[in-house]
């Protein structure tokens, strides 16, 4: 076919299936409305990612679940049970989202998408420690519908329940808490949540910092349930969890520092 | 149909941006005017891409029909041959994908060996021979260096359209056209040398 039919040919193709209304014009609401969609869905990844990061950041914070490694094998499933492995996942797939949705804007490619991106992670990191530090976190915990999500010590209303994917200060092989009482080869702990636990130990404990407990430190122990008050510890050592008491919330913020050994 | 803009000449002096307001917000029968306008450089730079005429009038038929259906979301204020080959560029890979073409660099060639060697090549071409290269060669080149070198050269669009089109950053156009420029360079010398001894024997 010559070059001037084949022409006329696509021109009047195009303008066939115009005519037959075959293919319509997207009203100018549409683009709008998809513009607007674009931008909430941007914003709601940033903000998700940032809620999440900052859970994540409190979680690590007031379980200090590295600590739990220095037990060996004793310690790998506290680790587990108290890493938060579902915040961060969530948080990943945020930013995972926010990196896909701002590819959409022309600033991705006009500036630089992986400077882009470097910033979005840096900006997500920072705001969920500014949060974290505010004491964001211990606020939020009292409001009934996120209580079981950020547990048992900062949460007072009846419908106190078990986080659905972690436990709170106690699990079946370890315990955490702050000394309240030191006997001979025994202290007294009080959790967070309330509950007094007296841990024992013999000469086949892992002591990794000493035995030199004092009134106010805040030790993690691995071992085994005895009954429901007393553990028996395979491993037990100052632990840098930093929670913030209620009365330090209404006093002011007030940061555990963890004893030198 | 077209009294009220001074009849085919009035509309033929239309900017294309001013052409699409009206086909928006007047009257639809003008958008055979931006397709007589862009119908050729479409299919030319289809056909770069894709090398089977029959598949690039259908990805150029096809951008057309979607550059109508999106019409309106079009900002008056960028340019609309950057947008209509942006949508060209895109059917024109999803074409490519749907047949699984995709050239690779030639032989043994790779960029790395290519980008210390054969800068002295490259410097012995001038302009239309460049241009001449690019036109026989594009084939032989993936479509990463292939669809701004075609743009650059063949279709004479300026690295910051280039960048709209492609949706790369500026600097990352002039990096592609310049490792583009070597290959060919490698590709055309080795091609030429191969027609020499074949002519010879």
């Amino acid at each position: 076919m010559p070059k001037a039919e084949k022409k006329r040919d696509l021109t009047k193709k195009v303008m066939e299936q115009i005519h037959k209304g075959q293919v319509k014009m997207h009203p100018h609401i549409y683009f709008v409305i998809g513009s607007l969609l674009l931008g909430i869905g941007l914003a709601g990844a940033v903000a998700s990612t940032i809620l999440f990061i900052n859970l994540a950041l409190f979680r690590l914070r007031t379980h200090a679940p590295f600590g739990f490694l220095r037990f060996g094998e004793f310690g790998l499933r506290p680790f587990f049970a108290t890493f938060p492995w579902l915040p961060l996942f969530v948080a990943a797939i945020g930013f995972a989202g926010a990196a896909i949705l701002l590819r959409h804007y022309e600033i991705s490619y006009k500036k630089g998408f992986v400077g882009l991106v470097v910033g979005l992670l840096a900006l997500v990191l920072t705001t969920g420690l500014l949060l974290d530090s505010a004491g964001f976190n211990e606020r939020v915990g009292q409001f009934r519908p996120l209580g079981p999500l950020y547990q048992g010590p900062f949460y007072q209303g009846p419908f106190h329940r078990e986080p659905f994917y972690q436990e709170p200060f106690a699990g079946e092989d370890w315990v955490a808490g702050e000394v309240l009482k030191v006997g001979d080869k025994e202290i007294v702990v009080s959790t967070p949540a309330g509950k007094e636990v007296t841990i024992v130990w013999d000469k086949t404990t892992r002591l990794p910092l000493g035995s030199n407990f004092a009134v106010g430190d805040r030790v993690q122990a691995v071992g085994q349930w005895q009954d429901e008050d007393t553990f028996v510890a395979k491993g037990i050592g100052l632990g840098d969890m930093r929670w913030r008491t209620l009365d330090d919330r209404v006093r002011g913020i007030r940061d555990y520092k963890m004893p030198k050994p | 149909m077209y009294y009220h803009l001074g009849g085919m000449e009035g509309v033929a002096n239309l900017t294309d941006e001013e052409l699409v307001h009206l086909v928006c917000t007047k009257d639809q029968e003008l958008y055979r005017e931006v397709v007589h306008r862009y119908q050729d450089k479409l299919m030319r730079y289809a056909t770069y891409l894709i090398r089977d005429d029959a598949r690039a009038t259908d990805v150029v038929q096809e951008a057309f029909i979607k550059a109508f259906i999106n019409l309106r979301s079009f900002n008056p204020k960028k340019k609309f041959s950057s947008w209509i080959y942006r949508i060209v560029h895109n059917e024109a890979i999803n074409n490519i994908k749907k047949h699984k073409r995709e050239m690779p660099l030639e032989g043994d060639i790779s960029v790395e060996q290519v980008a210390v060697g054969s800068l002295d090549e490259e410097e012995g071409f001038d302009k239309r021979q460049l241009k001449k290269m690019v036109a026989s060669c594009l084939d032989r080149l993936p479509l990463i260096y292939s669809s701004p070198l075609a743009l650059f050269y063949l279709e004479g669009k300026p690295y910051e359209e280039i960048s709209d089109v492609l949706r790369i950053p500026i600097g990352t156009v002039g990096t592609r056209i310049s490792r583009g420029k070597r290959l060919l360079a490698t590709i055309w010398t080795r091609s030429e040398f191969a027609s020499y001894y074949s002519l010879r024997s």
